[in-house]
């Protein structure tokens, strides 16, 4: 079986990232070039300088190109933003006797029509499940029953903002496979199919926001973007030692910690001060007090929306830190803490190729992407039936 | 007038206090205008200008007219540095005009050349004089272009210096709530009646003896308190829903940036003002409402007032300080009760520790002020709000911790 060769871009806040995949002989999936650059013109997971980020897109394309000895002409785009939302839909219909596919068709149909305001678009439909005369979770086709109801999450954002990425590809001369939210990528990549039947929430901590996505009684029950990622760190850093982000994203990286520890409140570090100024230094437990009540508001937003929906008690495998931020120390032990939950950090799973240089966290997104792309492209290969069953089918439950 | 205002807490305290309330420039007397209009029971009103005509027009307890040599009684054109020089030729009055009183509520247009070079001169008398400084200040709509604007941010900066507390009413926040048809004159009016709505929703509930007291002291509290600024919100509502749109025009609209100015505010002020059918549920419910808008924590002080001609009405004034920066005992106290945090005390081992309270009543080192670049790198981007908290603000200043380096 030939297949092209599989395309992920993620435009992040502090890096952007290409990934590029193949398919195997025995049908895994293996990635064979990765392009990593440095992210300019990003904030909050958003673009505000245009050019600047074509700039490091194209710096990151071309390094995978080389690596993997290829022209790319198509991409999956993971995209994310604090303007990215999920709400749950749901529609019913009457049945009269034995459920048809067409009845099955016609209600996913209506469920994928949400009513949403002017300035919003439906990133993601994602299918939940059936159920019939309230009988929740079923196959529906075959039974008898009076009413069908199909339950899915929508994933909405802003048009404007969500065009803004996909011209970037445009102005690359790429096109666009398929736009994706990140969250859903790096969960496809980090998380088991046992711990998606389980129930787990994943946060992907990334530089300009953090990602989340439960999965709860076999699908997924909630989804969404909180807009304080790394970046936030780095500039609480920066701002309570006056120094500047640079400096403070130096510090963050060498002794940022997301517990506050007893030895760090005699330990001094050097701050790095102008030529002609006084040195100064500062308590190491200061530093962990900035990060760690940054860390804490972000996981415990989280935590406030799942208790609000009851979901906390479904989540069987805990919580899973992946992006860039699941590398802060302790952060594992401060998520523990506030969700009251095992916690691990995950890294790409079931690929193969660069092996121990793929299973870092902040290559979920990337990887997911590509593992997504490349199930899809499978899928197509072998005539799914309909484009609700294969979206459901890759970002549900396997 | 003097104004009584028993207050049983204090009795080593002179429990009256006697307020002035004293506009400078022709907006501020536009503001006062439309205040006497229908106010009962008011404190003494002064006007300070420097157009003479203008002063003699408006219904005013106390009038000054100032710097008749430096203006030759025309106004000031607009320049600034006249409105300070005109104050300055009449110094001896305006320090008889304020004398006697224990609180200054000072209004100025910032912008224009009396309300902006005159205000923070009659101010510095006030406090010469042992007063309490409450200066409410509007500034510009950006429409009125930008020297007026840059006059009144300084002007701003001025009055920050000799003032207790600003309570900062810029007006093109207001622009938002106006329907895009509005006239110029039409804008100017609304301005004004939020203005005196203010003033006097803070007035009632000093003056009178309500149904829910509010003291000297507690505005004096808030004021310690507030960083030197604070904000300014009002809202009404009728009929039978009318708590509730009086909350809703408060919390969403842009007067306290739809909730953010409340969120981040570590002390507050509300004074509801209705008739006799005012409810307990209703003043439980705007309570509750802000009460959890507030961080955690937060002090708020609410007061009542009962007016016999407000039956079906219902008006809410909010005095919240936009910055916090608790004042040393206030920080003492917050310390002790560990109520500087969000839900339970920290433990002492893994948690961050209180703010302690530092030598003299300011911490400088603390950098809750307004300063540009509050925001650090996030300064042009869209904020991040949730729930009214502006997470872009490190979250140990929201918090109020203390770093020191």
């Amino acid at each position: 079986m030939s297949m092209e060769p599989i395309v992920a871009l993620e435009i992040g806040t502090s890096r952007v990232r290409v990934f590029v995949g193949e398919a195997r002989e025995d049908g895994g999936l293996m990635i064979t070039a990765v392009g990593d650059a440095a992210s300019i013109g990003m904030r909050k997971g958003e673009i505000f300088h245009f050019d600047s980020v074509c700039t490091s897109v194209e710096t990151a394309l071309r390094q995978a190109e080389e690596a993997a000895d290829l022209t790319i002409n198509e991409v999956y785009l993971a995209m994310s933003g604090s303007q990215i939302e999920s709400m749950p839909n749901r529609a019913e219909i009457p049945v009269d006797g034995e459920i048809t596919q067409e009845h099955v068709d016609h209600v996913l149909r209506m469920a994928k029509e949400a009513t949403l305001p002017a300035d919003r678009e439906i990133l993601h439909s994602i299918f939940g499940q059936f159920s019939v005369d309230g009988l929740l979770g079923v196959t529906p086709v075959g039974l008898v029953g009076k009413t069908l109801a199909a339950d899915v999450l929508i994933m909405h954002g802003i048009h404007s903002r969500m065009v803004n990425l996909v011209r970037v590809v445009k102005a690359l001369k790429l096109e666009m496979a398929e736009p994706l939210f990140s969250g859903l990528c790096s969960a496809q990549a980090a998380l088991s199919a046992e711990q998606k039947l389980q129930g787990a929430l994943l946060v992907d901590l990334g530089g300009g926001k953090t990602d989340y996505v439960v999965y709860a009684q076999a699908k997924i029950a909630d989804a969404g973007v909180i807009g304080v990622g790394g970046d936030h760190v780095t500039n609480d850093i920066a701002r309570a030692f006056r120094i500047s982000t640079t400096e403070a994203e130096a510090l963050k990286l060498q002794h940022g910690d997301a517990m506050v520890s007893g030895a760090g409140r005699t330990r001094r570090l050097p701050l790095p001060a102008a030529a002609g100024e006084v040195p100064r230094t500062a308590k190491l437990s200061d530093l962990q007090t900035i990060v760690h009540l940054r860390m804490e508001e972000t996981f415990g937003l989280i935590r406030a929306r799942l208790q609000q929906q009851k979901l906390l008690p479904l989540l069987g495998s805990g919580v899973v830190l992946t992006g860039g931020g699941a590398h802060l120390k302790n952060v594992t032990q401060l998520a523990e803490k506030v969700f009251g939950l095992p916690c691990e950090v995950g890294v790409p799973r079931n690929v193969s190729g660069l092996a121990a240089n793929l299973a870092v966290p902040e290559y979920a997104t990337g990887v997911g992407a590509v593992l997504h792309g490349y199930r899809n492209a499978r899928a197509k290969a072998n005539q799914a039936r309909s484009v609700w069953r294969k979206i459901g089918h890759w970002f549900g439950v396997d | 007038m003097a104004v009584n205002l028993e207050d049983p807490k204090e009795g080593g305290r002179d429990s009256r206090c006697r307020v002035l309330v004293a506009g400078v420039g022709g907006g501020a007397c536009n503001v006062l205008g439309h205040a006497l209009a229908d106010w009962p029971d008011r404190p003494t009103v002064a006007a300070v200008n420097t157009d003479a005509r203008a002063l003699a027009e408006s219904g005013i307890d106390l009038k000054v007219t100032i710097g008749r040599t430096v203006s030759k009684g025309m106004g000031t054109g607009g320049d600034a540095e006249l409105g300070r020089l005109a104050a300055n030729e009449d110094l001896d009055a305006l320090r008889a005009l304020v004398a006697g009183y224990d609180l200054l509520i000072l209004l100025a247009g910032l912008g224009g050349g009396t309300g902006t070079g005159a205000a923070p001169v009659l101010a510095r008398i006030a406090r010469d004089e042992g007063m309490l400084v409450l200066a409410y200040v509007t500034t510009p709509f950006a429409f009125e272009g930008a020297r007026r604007q840059e006059q009144a941010q300084e002007g701003l900066a001025a009055l920050k210096q000799c003032v207790d507390a600003v309570v900062c009413l810029p007006n093109q926040r207001l622009h938002a709530m106006l329907p895009p048809d509005t006239s110029l004159p039409e804008a100017f009016a609304f301005v004004d009646r939020m203005m005196s709505a203010g003033i006097r929703g803070l007035w009632t509930l000093l003056a009178r003896d309500n149904m829910l007291n509010l003291d000297f002291s507690d505005l004096q509290s808030l004021v310690e308190n507030s960083g030197n600024e604070c904000c300014f919100g009002y809202g009404e509502g009728k009929g039978p829903e009318k708590a509730a749109q009086a909350l809703q025009g408060l919390l969403e609209g842009p007067m306290l940036e739809k909730g953010r100015v409340i969120a981040n505010s570590g002390a507050m002020i509300l004074s509801v003002t209705g008739g006799p059918d005012l409810s307990l549920v209703e003043l439980e419910t705007i309570h509750r409402r802000f009460q959890e808008a507030a961080r955690p924590g937060a002090r708020i002080s609410m007061g009542a007032a009962v007016l016999d001609n407000w039956s079906g009405r219902l008006a809410l004034t909010v005095l919240a300080a936009e910055h916090w920066m608790p004042s040393a005992r206030a920080a003492a106290e917050l310390a002790k009760s560990g109520s500087l945090f969000f839900g339970e005390e920290p433990s002492k081992k893994d948690g961050p520790r209180p703010a302690r309270a530092g030598k003299g009543d300011r911490q400088p080192e603390l950098p809750l002020g307004a300063s540009a670049n509050e925001r650090g790198r996030f300064e042009n981007v869209a904020p991040t709000i949730h729930d009214g908290a502006d997470l872009d603000i490190p979250t140990f200043m929201r918090r109020g911790i203390r770093i020191l380096t």
